[in-house]
């Protein structure tokens, strides 16, 4: 039995009433007074143990201590031999440059260089803070994640420009994220300062205005070399021409849209400065008539990446940049309705044979039947071509690469070509042997793996 | 042949096509012209010679990059940090003998090498935690806690994006 176990307990329901009697309730009281005695008892024991408890933990919390003091100390020892602090400071930055992605532009992760090469120990921030190519790359993005993306929506001010976020809680319409977007402008200074007037490669992704964006970028705007900018109506695509004008560096400008309808950007193109050689402007297609308004800006271009409505605006852009080097140009298809409707007078017009002389890298995506690109073949001539990729960008439209005319195109041009690759076209290994024969030493590579630079469920089926 | 003396007093006789994949050697071989006198290396020991010597026998006959082409594919080069696979395992080692090539390499005007071993660290570098390259490195954490404020407030905006 056991000891708290009485005769009450054996023949009582719990939660009854026990008849009262002289007898019953004085064994009662003395069970009662016994029991408060056992309690007081065990509630010393606890008591006691707890004590003996915090005791040990203090102890282990001490032992702890002493062991990170002991880590901290051999960690000091080693050092102090080795020959890591025996490099010297150019070594040293030379090791930081290869730990930075190789992306264009770098996000401002705490946790990635070189935001991380500053937090490790007091040497290497110095030599980190005052590498300027460290911090000559950077990706604008301002951080909204923290709030569900539900949480806000988007007002325009009287200016037409400004997107304030406001987060609706509990009914009331709460004003937040302005502040926030202050405080990351202070680091992004923090960040841009560091390159000391190296040029800069800047990606802006996501921003709440364009006008809050200038003014960050305002005392920079000498530095930028290589700007990508993605215009969103929904993160401020408001007054894109003031975030691309004078920019008198710029070498290189990528331009992203989230919907092709945003006002005419062509208008801004057309504003950029002669410095700028390479252009990829993938995500907004272009005819010919907007092609004709941009002449002056486009001659001084190297390097292109451009989507066309049509082939005869690829012979025109070949026309608009003598100097172009390398060029990658999908030719779409759903705009060939319209271009079926002209006249053959028109598209004899449009073809005239031309000769492109400095053009040494050419990408084709190619979307509709390979006749249309056929009688592009036959107008070109590209003498100093090295380098030629088809992409085959809608398989459903396109599988026979029109060889003959690539051939005929290759003669005619008498060029150095040193790599042909297809990706997604059938019938080469018939067409091998002439290329070969054209040129014995021409690197003929099919079903290339390869990655068009733009997003189609049907291009990255075939690519 | 070219007889070198590393800073424990161990005398190693290289081909001369070998060793002078070293700027340093190969311009002091041209200004001394031929001779049978020993090039003292004070900087670095015997171990690490051995190891340099290896990779330079290996890498023989390579072109050796001119500085006009180092100065244009300066950032291409520091930007890769792509290791063949024959460097990656000759420069296995410990780490204490990773940064004693390293300074050999950068003394004797080395670059492929020097190349090799600031990649090599970089890529031990790269995915981790402060806490982690410190501990990799045996570097102790020497902020005030006045800088490590400082520090903390430059990051946090940064964090968990």
């Amino acid at each position: 039995m056991s000891d708290l176990t009485t005769s009450f307990s054996r023949v009582s329901v719990p939660n009854t009433y026990l008849p009262t009697t002289d007898s019953n309730s004085e064994s009662i009281s003395t069970i009662l007074t016994e029991r408060q005695q056992q309690l007081d008892v065990v509630s010393c024991e606890i008591s006691g143990l707890e004590t003996v408890m915090d005791d040990i933990k203090n102890l282990r919390q001490q032992l702890v201590e002493r062991k990170e003091k002991i880590n901290q100390s051999m960690t000091f020892h080693k050092g102090l031999r080795s020959a890591l602090w025996c490099l010297p400071t150019e070594v040293l930055c030379q090791i930081f440059h290869h730990c930075l992605r190789e992306d264009k532009d770098l996000l401002p992760i705490s946790n990635l260089t070189p935001m991380l090469l500053t937090r490790i120990c007091r040497p290497w921030r110095e030599v980190a803070v005052d590498m300027p190519s460290l911090w000559c790359r950077f990706h604008v993005e301002f951080n909204v994640t923290t709030v569900r993306q539900q949480d806000f929506v988007f007002h325009r001010n009287d200016d037409d420009d400004y997107y304030y976020y406001r987060r609706l809680e509990k009914g009331s319409d709460v004003e937040v994220d302005h502040r926030a977007w202050q405080q990351a402008v202070f680091h992004y200074n923090l960040w841009l300062k560091r390159s000391r007037g190296r040029p800069l490669s800047i990606a802006l992704m996501r921003y709440d205005s364009t006008v809050l964006l200038g003014n960050l970028l305002q005392p920079y705007m000498d530095q930028i070399s290589f700007l990508s900018i993605y215009f969103s109506r929904r993160f401020g695509a408001g007054k894109p021409q003031l975030l691309l004008k004078d920019m008198p560096a710029l070498r290189e400008l990528v331009i992203l849209v989230d919907d092709r309808h945003i006002p005419p950007m062509e208008e801004y193109i057309s504003q950029l400065p002669s410095t700028i050689h390479i252009l990829d402007v993938m995500d907004l297609p272009f005819d010919i008539r907007h092609l004709s308004s941009l002449d002056p800006a486009w001659t001084h271009l190297t390097q292109v990446k451009i989507s066309f409505f049509d082939q005869y605006a690829f012979l025109h852009l070949l026309r608009l940049c003598p100097n172009l080097s390398s060029l990658t140009v999908e030719i779409q298809y759903d705009i060939f309705s319209r271009l079926r409707e002209e006249t053959d007078v028109d598209r004899q017009q449009a073809l005239e044979p031309f000769t492109h002389t400095n053009l040494q890298t050419l990408c084709l995506g190619y979307a509709d039947e390979g006749a249309l690109l056929a009688r592009l073949f036959n107008a070109l001539s590209l003498p100093s071509l090295r380098v030629f990729h088809a992409c085959a960008c809608n398989t459903r439209k396109i599988r026979q690469w029109p060889h003959k005319r690539m051939i005929d195109l290759i003669a005619r041009s008498n060029c150095p070509l040193e790599r042909l690759s297809f990706c997604g076209f059938t019938g080469m290994n018939v067409r091998r042997a002439k290329y070969v024969a054209l040129i014995p030493s021409l690197d003929v590579v099919e079903n290339v793996v390869c990655q068009w630079p733009w997003n189609s469920t049907e291009t990255n089926d075939n690519c | 042949m070219v007889h070198l003396v590393t800073s424990d007093n161990v005398e190693f006789v290289v081909d001369k096509e070998v060793v002078e994949r070293s700027v340093l050697i190969k311009n002091m071989l041209e200004d001394v012209g031929e001779t049978d006198q020993s090039i003292p290396l004070a900087n670095v020991s015997s171990a690490v010679l051995r190891k340099v010597i290896e990779y330079c026998e290996h890498h023989r006959g390579e072109p050796l990059p001119s500085a006009d082409a180092d100065q244009n594919q300066d950032e291409t080069r520091k930007r890769t940090t792509d290791i063949s696979e024959w460097d990656q395992k000759f420069i296995t080692v410990d780490q204490e003998m990773l940064f004693e090539i390293i300074l050999a390499a950068n003394y004797l005007d080395i670059k492929s090498l020097l190349d090799v071993g600031c990649k090599t660290v970089a890529n031990m570098i790269k995915g981790k935690t402060p806490d982690e390259i410190r501990r990799l490195f045996n570097i102790v954490n020497d902020f005030t806690p006045e800088e490590e404020a400082q520090i903390k407030k430059e990051n946090e905006w940064a964090e968990d994006r």
